[in-house]
């Protein structure tokens, strides 16, 4: 497959895809491609509308970005025309992950709030158990009675109810809450912020299990939002950015990736466009050492020795 | 004419035997006052109030038409006959006591500025403030922002709307407040320390710091009964220099302040503190994200443990948030730390006690 010339896609107006990635439309990606795709939903937010706006935006920061496009497309927006409530949201979100998969793509969500998150993975646990890591200022963890109610403040805890999901890694959990959240349940591990400030990107990907897919949440206030402001519930005291791009690039050329998505970020609360290119610059760590997933795809009884050090981590 | 007492409450007989030894004052103008507004009405009544005086009274319909004469400055002698009126003198009188009917030859009383005013969230949705039942903090609002070009007079409100992230709540068990834990600090903070919100010290812009701080000090002096810790929400860095005034008294102030580049001079051991919280470290952070300031909050639990070592050498005696500027999105960030920041400083206080 020969990939368009980056900056190929107009500038403005029409379809600019995430890196000048291949469109999905026209190029059918390679197996084991990092397949994004926008969700461009904000109702499960409970506290403000503005993250439908981030697909476009984390778009628009990727341009000034060059990033490998051989193993990588773009699958435009999730159209949520005429679709209403969560339900609905999540299930024509799945829809646009069903066909990553039957093209045996790596699903990248764009959100959109983290309520999305639910749907990537309740259709990858289906085939095959998953460790979740869950990056976030927040556990996620508020009640769920199984009802229909769904949203970004529980979605983790209905998400643990998922069997294929055997193993849950909360990092960044911070601040002062209502009540201890550090224990979530028999799957889970929580590392809050401040002990991931003591530990090395080495050290925290110890944690996470080596021979079992991991699906990485990225929900972008793990972030300290004075780096990354533009999100609906900020918490002071988050993680510098160099530390997640540290961690997704040893995640990558490391672990077995079973689909990621960066959800939250809000461009009506943004400054410029920091928390966008922020979020373009974590998407850009983990495209630029995808080839080390088509490696262990190939090989994957090897499993690729452990690789701390790479040339193609890039500049902070 | 009218005979408007004939469907209100009969006049006392004892007032009306008075009423004919005195001199006539049915000549006497009056005017009905510009602050009255209907408040409410119902079948056969309505209650008048004075916005600007605050006083409310409840008249009959016909007694109300009555009182809708004196839209123009008139004399009761020139609308009712004689022993009407003689009827009416009680209802008169109430209406002049309530500053309804005004004497347009009488200077009225001066409106008595309020000490307090309600406020649309109480920190943490605690209880409010009730001075029968002290509580060990005590927040209150100070949204003044005349001292400088801080713009801060919606910081207690946007603070106390951020905080109903952290509903205060008690134990269903022991009715004990529960505190909350810091995920930064691994530990559990404020439990079974009660808190109230006692609203905002009520601000008239314009007026002189003086003027301001009498009722500052009137405030604070309710709040502290009873040993409560105040809690005060600013205002800019000019609520800090007009609240320590009335916490130290005459003894010389000892603050510490933890600035807006996230340093916090650390005062004489022992020695009981005002602990000052310049907000501004959020515009210093978010306006640099590579300055000191942002360095400071990048590692909140460093600070945090220095906050509460600090209660562990000196009494903390009262608390205040001054400088959020809310201006720009920065004010959004700052109002998140300075809800963090108010619970450790006052776990930080405890500690002290
Ligand atoms: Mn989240």
């Amino acid at each position: 497959m020969a990939a368009p010339e980056p900056g190929a896609y107009p500038a403005d107006g029409g379809r600019a895809t995430l890196f000048g990635w291949p469109d999905a439309l026209a190029v059918s990606p390679q197996p084991g491609s990092l397949c994004a795709f926008g969700a461009p939903s904000d109702t499960g937010n409970a506290i403000s509308r503005g993250a439908a706006l981030a697909p476009a935006a984390v778009r628009k920061a990727s341009r000034k970005h060059d990033v490998p496009a051989e193993f990588a497309s773009d699958f435009g927006d999730v159209d949520f025309r005429g679709r209403t409530g969560s339900a609905q949201h999540l299930e024509v979100t799945a829809e646009t992950v069903r066909r990553i998969m039957e093209l045996k793509g790596i699903p990248l969500l764009i959100g959109g709030d983290h309520s999305l998150t639910f749907a990537p993975i309740s259709l990858l646990q289906e085939t095959r158990d998953i460790c979740l890591l869950w990056l976030d200022a927040h556990t996620d963890f508020s009640p769920w009675d199984g009802q229909e109610f769904h949203n970004h403040k529980q979605v983790l805890r209905r998400i643990e109810t998922l069997p294929g999901v055997t193993r849950i890694l909360q990092f960044g959990y911070r601040g002062v809450t209502v009540g201890d959240e550090r224990r979530l349940g028999p799957k889970s591990s929580v590392v809050t912020s401040a002990e991931m400030q003591c530990r090395s990107p080495s050290e925290l990907l110890e944690m996470v299990p080596p021979a079992m897919p991991c699906y990485i949440s990225i929900d972008i206030d793990v972030i300290d939002p004075f780096h990354a402001p533009g999100t609906s519930a900020p918490v002071p005291g988050g993680l510098v950015p160099d530390t997640v791009i540290a961690l997704l690039g040893l995640l990558a050329r490391n672990r077995t990736i079973a689909g990621v998505d960066v959800v939250e970020v809000n461009p009506a609360m943004d400054r410029k466009d920091d928390t966008a290119r922020i979020a373009a610059r974590l998407i850009e760590t983990l495209a630029a050492n995808w080839s080390f997933q088509i490696e262990r795809q190939r090989f994957p009884a090897n499993g690729a020795p452990e690789i701390q050090q790479s040339p193609k981590e890039t500049a902070p | 004419m009218l005979d408007p007492g004939s469907s209100s409450t009969p006049p006392d007989p004892s007032f009306d035997a008075d009423a004919r030894t005195e001199p006539r004052d049915d000549d006497r103008l009056l005017v009905l006052s510009d602050d009255v507004v209907i408040e409410s009405e119902g079948p056969g009544y309505l209650v008048l109030a004075n916005l600007e005086l605050s006083t409310r009274v409840r008249l009959s319909r016909p007694l109300y038409e009555f009182v809708r004469l004196f839209r123009e400055p008139s004399r009761v002698a020139d609308l009712v006959p004689g022993e009407v009126r003689q009827r009416l003198k009680p209802q008169l009188e109430m209406l002049m006591a309530k500053h309804v009917l005004l004497d347009p030859d009488v200077e009225g009383p001066r409106r008595e500025l309020r000490l307090r005013s309600n406020v649309a969230y109480r920190f943490c949705n605690s209880p409010a403030f009730d001075p029968r039942s002290p509580t060990d903090f005590t927040i209150i609002g100070l949204p003044c922002d005349s001292e400088s070009d801080c713009d801060s007079r919606l910081a207690p409100e946007a603070l106390r709307r951020k905080s109903l992230d952290y509903p205060f709540r008690r134990a269903i068990e022991n009715n004990l407040p529960c505190g909350w834990f810091d995920a930064d600090t691994g530990r559990w903070i404020l439990k079974g320390a009660s808190l109230s919100d006692a609203g905002d010290i009520a601000i008239e812009h314009g007026e002189s710091q003086a003027s301001l701080f009498v009722r500052v000090d009137k405030v604070l002096e309710e709040c502290r009964q009873g040993g409560s810790t105040p809690i005060i929400l600013g205002g800019d860095r000019g609520a800090t220099e007009t609240a320590l005034k009335t916490v130290t008294g005459n003894g010389a102030p000892t603050i510490a302040r933890l600035r807006a580049d996230g340093s916090l001079a650390v005062p004489d051991i022992g020695k009981a503190i005002y602990l000052s919280i310049d907000l501004a470290i959020a515009s210093a952070a978010y306006s640099d994200p590579r300055s000191k300031a942002a360095e400071t909050l990048a590692t909140l639990s460093d600070l945090k443990e220095r906050v509460v070592a600090l209660g562990r050498t000196n009494p903390i005696i009262a608390i205040d948030l001054v400088g959020l500027d809310m201006r720009g999105d920065a004010g959004r960030l700052g109002a998140a730390l300075g809800c963090e920041l108010a619970l450790t400083a006052m776990e930080a206080a405890c500690g002290s006690s």
